[in-house]
């Protein structure tokens, strides 16, 4: 592989962006740390759509904290970190995704280590990496020296292998356990290393310590997943978060099928709002390979993604509404949902689970007069929301169980990595769709709704405000669309008609080619990310060539929001810890992939 | 009867009870992934599930006896679905929905997922589909009635079977 051969990409943007800063960074890196840096990659030259700098083993916890801090860098946002296997002597690469919330800049920093070896941990720089280097221990067996709590954390803790490295068989050796093993509440005593708050001082059980279980199964939970609370009286003194219980495998699945295949996959992450994991997917391939997709496709897509972004919205906030006691509230959204999904029955035939972009186009064409449809739901949900927020906004047990509740600060929100509508809650004024804009959304009018306390009430009500946001996009693009092309005419993803494939022996062949050996991407690397209904969800594709990813890592903003959970409900009553898990719409599939 | 047995007022008290059971099934749900969110459309006020008797929602294994398996299983959560199975008490049905519950579905060859949930505990129904339409929950309700009703289903054989056994014995 020659990784300095030119490829196309389109990563074009975003150099005449911030060529020049980072070329003034990774000068100012160099002189600092001369000795320490074994090797740059800039994008321009290499295929990587930022800047990678690779750090020597040793140093890479000095050079994070100056990149974190240092004026002109200001690299203060663990986006991701996670770990490539490249199986050539040193076997791993650890990555560091950074995100500079104040230059809306990105960068990312390598470490290569041998098997075995360990590197030191960054959690006391982001606790938002207490998570990932867990992850990165349990699928590659790489240890992180230092850091509070390296355990298993999407495997059972008996599993034997780390199944990301390449050695590993996708299909493993079935390592069924008779009984189920959850980690133990003893945990609890060993203490941990967050904040405390003052405990209410009107607790007549206080001193009364108990442990309560919830989950995996249970009805606050939705989804598999676990929290125990050790509480002192009704307050939840520390807390602990479990899951894993529906890991499916979908990075190594990511390794192991082609592009197109893996499409699939991508649906059942964030399953509450599908397509626009699809949409972020095939925008992450696209950009690799330089594709510029047709107006109209852009167009569809954009809708498509609002539409499951306010469903997304309409469910979550529904489902916070029914866990604190108001059920009709759900009822009004739910139907609204339902009316949504009948739309994407129109375009793709299925409901929830769409599948319906394909790399450089879509399944299908909208069908005639698709987009007046979307037009009279709009219309219709704006009417909803309306009797929605007259329905609850005001109403005084819901102030009363939300405001003030499980609060998360701006800067809690960056150290723990939060993103999207749980970050703008608390201030953070960042959605990547102004910020970072792809697709049309630089030419559309919206607002970005930012809160103030960052509690469960400023979450309903940034949410709230966002689905408004997202029909003004959806009417704004339905305006546009005109009748055209779906697909890009490139030959490297141009999936032929049917018709062509039946009647023609070139269709036919390409069809073949398609379906059997996949689209070919060059090799390269890059970590494209949306905004997704959640918060930033990316894909850290890392390509040798061929029609399989050698590395595909998906950021899911559920896992950094879900271990933002314990320091958030800490001092918190027990049956607040409800309304705050409800709040940060946990989705098991992206949770665990 | 002549001699003393009461074999055809309980046939008919079964019945009577089986009638029973078909229209008041507890559902539990038991939602992993994504099936969970279908299921949740079946109950919400759209498709209803309370028109067939299946409305009251009951999160805790002992007070239900469908328990309705909505989404993958892998092996850190199988024991987790076992324990539950055995928490139920008898009659105790199961619907299993969606391809993964069933068979694993695309991700079944790989190193976390179970191939089926059959694999660890009995299952009635089975509802294919990734996932399966609200309607196909529905059907698999009403077929579900009609297995209960014919005493058709694992936990009847089981019951049966235990019975033979204590008059043999
Ligand atoms: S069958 Fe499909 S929709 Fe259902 S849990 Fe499996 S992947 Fe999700």
């Amino acid at each position: 592989m020659d990784i300095r051969k030119p490829v196309p990409n389109n990563y074009g943007d975003w150099i005449a962006k911030f060529g020049e800063s980072w070329k003034a960074q990774t000068a100012q890196l160099k002189i600092r740390f001369a000795d320490k840096i074994e090797e740059i990659r800039m994008p321009g030259e290499h295929a990587t759509d930022v800047p990678v700098i690779f750090v020597k083993k040793d140093s890479i916890f000095e050079v994070l904290r100056f990149v974190k801090s240092e004026p002109g860098f200001e690299y203060n946002f663990l986006a991701d970190l996670t770990a490539i296997d490249e199986m050539i002597e040193p076997r791993f690469e650890v990555v560091y995704n950074l995100f500079s919330t104040i230059k809306l800049n990105r960068f990312r920093l390598k470490v290569r280590v041998r098997d075995g070896e360990s590197v030191a941990t960054a959690v006391s720089l982001w606790p938002a990496a207490n998570w990932l280097e867990r992850e990165v221990f349990d699928m590659f067996g790489i240890r992180f020296a230092g850091h509070p709590d390296l355990r298993r954390i999407l495997m059972d803790e008996r599993y034997v292998g780390h199944p990301l490295r390449k050695d590993f068989p996708l299909r493993g050796e079935m390592q069924i356990f008779e009984t189920a093993e959850l980690a133990d509440p003893k945990l609890l005593d060993g203490g941990s290393a967050q904040r405390r708050r003052e405990f209410d001082s009107d607790d007549i059980w206080d001193d009364a310590r108990t442990v309560v279980n919830i989950g995996p199964t249970h009805p606050a939970t939705h989804g598999a997943f676990r929290v125990v609370a050790g509480l002192n009286g009704e307050t939840v003194e520390k807390s602990y978060c479990e899951f894993g219980f529906t890991h499916r495998a979908k990075e190594k699945m990511g390794e192991n099928r082609t592009y197109h295949q893996w499409i699939v996959y991508t649906d059942r992450m964030n399953y509450c709002s599908s397509a626009l994991n699809n949409v972020a997917y095939a925008m992450s391939v696209e950009r690799m390979l330089g594709i510029e997709i047709t107006e109209r496709n852009t167009l569809i897509r954009m809708i498509v993604a609002e539409m499951s972004r306010a469903v997304d919205h309409l469910v979550c906030v529904g489902i916070n509404a029914v866990d604190l006691g108001a059920f009709s509230f759900f009822l009004y959204g739910f139907h609204q949902r339902e009316e949504a999904y009948t739309l994407l029955e129109r375009l793709c035939g299925a409901r929830l689970t769409t599948s319906f972009v394909r790399i450089g186009g879509l399944m299908y064409d909208a069908p005639d007069g698709w987009e007046k449809e979307v037009k009279a739901w709009v219309k219709k949900t704006r009417g909803v929301l309306k009797e929605m927020d007259s329905l609850l906004t005001n109403n005084k047990i819901w102030r009363l169980r939300t405001e003030g509740v499980s609060a998360f600060t701006k800067e809690d929100c960056i150290q723990y990595s939060c993103s999207g509508p749980i970050a703008r809650a608390a201030g953070v004024d960042i959605d990547l769709r102004r910020d970072q804009p792809c697709m049309f959304y630089k030419d559309m009018e919206f607002d970005v709704p930012i809160g103030k306390n960052g509690d469960i009430f400023d979450r309903y009500i940034v949410r709230m405000e966002e689905i408004r946001q997202s029909l003004n996009i959806i009417e704004q693009c339905a305006d546009r669309m005109k009748p055209g092309a779906i697909w890009v005419e490139d030959k490297r993803v141009r999936i032929p008609e049917k018709d062509q494939v039946h009647n023609t022996m070139e269709g036919l062949i390409y069809h073949f080619k398609f379906y059997m050996h996949g689209i070919q991407v060059p090799p390269g690397e890059s970590y494209t990310q949306f905004e997704a209904a959640n918060g930033e969800f990316g894909f850290h594709i890392s390509s040798k060539g061929g029609a399989r990813a050698h590395r595909m890592r998906v950021r899911g903003p559920s896992v950094l929001h879900y271990q933002a959970l314990s320091p958030m409900i800490e001092g918190e009553k027990i049956a607040d810890l409800v309304g705050a898990l409800g709040s940060l719409n946990i989705i098991a599939g992206e949770l665990d992939r | 009867m002549k001699d003393g047995s009461s074999s055809f007022f309980t046939t008919k008290l079964e019945a009577l009870i089986d009638w029973g059971r078909k229209n008041a099934l507890w559902p539990f749900p038991y939602g992993t992934s994504c099936c969970g969110i279908e299921m949740m459309a079946t109950l919400a006020s759209d498709y209803d599930m309370s028109r067939f008797g299946a409305e009251v929602v009951r999160f805790s294994p002992r007070q239900a006896d469908l328990l309705i398996v909505a989404g993958m299983v892998n092996l850190k959560m199988a024991p987790i679905l076992r324990n539950i199975y055995d928490q139920m008490s008898d009659p105790k049905f199961v619907i299993s929905m969606g391809s993964c519950a069933c068979s694993g579905n695309g991700l079944f060859n790989s190193y976390s997922v179970l191939s089926g949930i059959d694999t660890v505990i009995p299952v009635d129904i089975y509802v294919p589909g990734c996932p399966p339409t609200p309607e196909g929950l529905l059907n698999a309700l009403l077929a579900m009635r009609e297995k209960v009703a014919h005493q058709d289903t694992f936990a009847h054989r089981r019951m049966k079977a235990a019975k033979t056994l204590r008059q043999t014995v």
